[in-house]
């Protein structure tokens, strides 16, 4: 039933950021945390 | 505020801060031009598509949503925060363990565990 709230398709569920789409949001995170990704949301 | 926010081991509600962008706050052009040039309704319609697209991803994946909140607050640490209490603690902790190795809208997402349960009580001290 709750599904068919959902009036369209999600545009942003799972989408990276651009140029990262090989990596898992687990990874990014991890990967930006070190320094070798600048993330200005990941401090 | 001291920001020393207590992170529960268990509890209903979760927590994903700065998830949602209010394209109200977004800040001015260089040349004194305001950022933001949606109209009353364009806003709200983008903060009720926001809402459904969370609200209805939840239940679906994660278990019945009792309530949901998104922060309205400028400071930094509460500005677009998002709080879902579940029905249980095991949909908290299935949410918490899965969103964080999703994306949504170009940003990895932190969720936690939040110690709130009344919303009307929740404030910053």
């Amino acid at each position: 039933q709750l599904k068919q709230l959902r009036t369209k398709k999600s545009k942003f569920w799972d989408k990276p950021p651009m140029g990262f789409e090989h990596l898992t949001p687990l990874q990014y995170k991890e990967m930006a945390a070190i320094g070798q990704i600048m993330d200005p949301k990941i401090t | 505020c001291s920001r020393l926010h207590n992170k529960p081991t268990f509890s209903q509600t979760i927590m994903i801060p700065n998830l949602y962008h209010n394209p109200a706050n977004a800040p001015s052009l260089p040349d004194g031009r305001p950022g933001c040039t949606m109209t009353e309704q364009e806003l709200e319609q983008d903060y009720d598509d926001f809402y459904e697209d969370i609200f209805v991803e939840m239940v679906d994946k994660y278990g019945i949503v009792e309530e949901m909140n998104v922060c309205d607050n400028l400071g930094e640490h509460l500005i677009g925060n998002v709080y879902i209490k579940f029905s249980n603690e095991d949909s908290a902790d299935k949410a918490v363990a899965e969103l964080n190795n999703r994306w949504f809208n170009g940003m990895a997402i932190k969720a936690e565990l939040s110690p709130v349960t009344d919303f009307r009580e929740a404030h910053c001290r």
